[in-house]
Order: structure tokens, then C-alpha cells, then sequence
């Protein structure tokens, strides 16, 4: 698979992942600056390891919320909490991950996961239900 | 100690500080910077030794726990850990005491941080015997 292919990939499985208002989002705000890096992570983050068949990507969610907690990565978490429910995790799925983080990251950092996935869950809920239109 | 005469500078009451509480491994700490960053083991005498240790708003015990539990939770800082160890029993803690202090970290810092702590202090203990 040459670099094009992978990109071209790369980006099918980031908008299945993340979904399609993120990631046109980020292709919106994409700059000079930031091509090069967008190019990169779509390439070897989504083409390469995404990608991959050896896990499914239910189990690449759960591994991804906790390490996010445990590597103290506020944003990318909450991303990773509504990639998730893309990828058919469950929010009772999601508690149990943040329950085994406070084990290994201390209550803490599994407290504050907790409010921020309550939080992705509202925006959520808001979202699919938006208020009627006058 | 803590209260020190007036005209004592920062760097002779760290000096003292730092060989009350830590003893030799304070001593080894320091003669270990010699040839490379002598400037550093001075301000390790004056700020934390001179400054800190030496305020009188705290005894030296809580100091210390207030410190194993820091370095305990910070869980990339083993070799200060181990002499921190030293310095709280030097202080008058006591072995249970510390292992108490690690354990309580499992909770704000997670098991594998409070486990390495007790290893740490499994190390220091059967070091001094």
C-alpha cells in the first residue's frame, strides 16, 4: 500500500472512528501550520494502527479511554469517550474502564475521568435531542 | 532544631539541616554532585534544606510523611524516595508508620505507584537491618 492509499484509509476509518463532524472540523481548522501533523496522524495513527484487524475496535476504545486517563490527556479523552460510542461501547462499558483506572491512576484521576465523561454524555444527549425550533 | 541563630546563613543551616535529617545519604547526595554541579548541591542546601526544613511551622516527622507521600506519588523519583525513607526514620517515623504513608498513596495515586513505594522501603529497611 503506497502513502495515498494509506492516507485515503487512514481518513475512511478516522470518520467512521470519530465521526464525520469532527473530522471535518479538524480538516476546516487544518493550516499550514498543523497539515503536515493532520497528514501524519491520518497516515500512522488511523492507517496503520486503526487499521489494523488484530483487535476490534470496541477493544481499541476501552484500551484508548485508559490510557488517556492515565496519561492525564483531558481533551483527547473526552474525543475518545464519543469515538467510542461510535465504535458500540457502551456507557456501562465506559464506567468500568474508569472504575479499573482508579486502581492503577488513583481515585483522583478516576474522579475527574468520571466528570468528564458525564459531561461528553450531556453534550451528547443535547445533541440527539436538540430543542425544538420555533 | 529549626531555630537557628540569627546571623546563620542559608547555606550553613542547610548544611545542618540537611546532616540532621538526612545524615549519610544526605552527605552521599551531595558529595556525588562534586565534580559535576558543585553549584547545584548548594542550592540544594539553602532552598529546600535552608528555606524549607528549617520553618518552624512544622516538625521535621510531618515534614517528612508530607514527603514520602509526595515522592511516593510522583512514582519517577525512587532514589529520593529511599533517602527520604532514611530521613523520616532518622526523624523518628517509625517502619510501620512509612509503610502506613506508601500504602495510603494506592489511593490517590494508584497501586503500581504505592507498590514501588514499599519496595523502596523494603530496600531501605533491610539496608539498615
Amino acid at each position: 500500500m503506497d502513502e495515498k492509499d494509506r492516507h485515503r484509509q487512514g481518513q475512511s476509518v478516522r470518520r467512521e472512528v470519530l465521526g464525520d463532524v469532527h473530522v471535518d472540523r479538524a480538516l476546516r481548522q487544518r493550516t499550514a501550520f498543523s497539515e503536515d501533523f493532520q497528514d501524519l496522524i491520518t497516515r500512522y495513527a488511523w492507517g496503520e494502527i486503526w487499521t489494523r484487524p488484530g483487535l476490534p475496535r470496541h477493544t481499541r476504545s476501552l484500551l484508548t479511554l485508559s490510557m488517556m486517563v492515565a496519561l492525564n490527556r483531558d481533551a483527547e479523552f473526552q474525543l475518545h469517550v464519543r469515538a467510542a460510542a461510535n465504535n458500540g461501547v457502551t456507557r456501562d462499558e465506559i464506567k468500568e474502564v474508569l472504575l479499573q483506572t482508579a486502581i492503577y491512576c488513583g481515585v483522583p484521576a478516576a474522579n475527574h475521568a468520571f466528570h468528564l465523561a458525564v459531561g461528553v454524555f450531556q453534550d451528547m444527549d443535547r445533541e440527539a435531542s436538540p430543542p425544538p425550533v420555533d | 532544631m529549626t531555630q537557628q541563630p540569627t546571623n546563620e546563613s542559608r547555606l550553613e543551616r542547610g548544611k545542618r539541616a540537611l546532616a540532621e535529617i538526612d545524615g549519610e545519604a544526605g552527605h552521599n547526595v551531595v558529595a556525588a554532585l562534586a565534580d559535576i554541579a558543585p553549584d547545584f548541591a548548594t542550592y540544594l542546601f539553602e532552598f529546600p534544606f535552608g528555606d524549607i526544613y528549617c520553618r518552624p511551622g512544622l516538625d521535621l516527622r510531618s515534614r517528612e510523611i508530607s514527603t514520602i507521600a509526595a515522592l511516593t506519588a510522583m512514582g519517577n523519583a525512587s532514589p529520593q524516595l529511599k533517602v527520604h525513607i532514611e530521613a523520616g526514620l532518622n526523624v523518628g517515623l517509625t517502619r510501620e508508620e512509612i509503610t502506613e504513608i506508601i500504602m495510603q498513596m494506592a489511593v490517590y495515586a494508584g497501586f503500581p505507584a504505592a507498590l514501588n513505594g514499599l519496595f523502596a522501603a523494603k530496600e531501605v529497611f533491610a539496608r539498615r537491618g
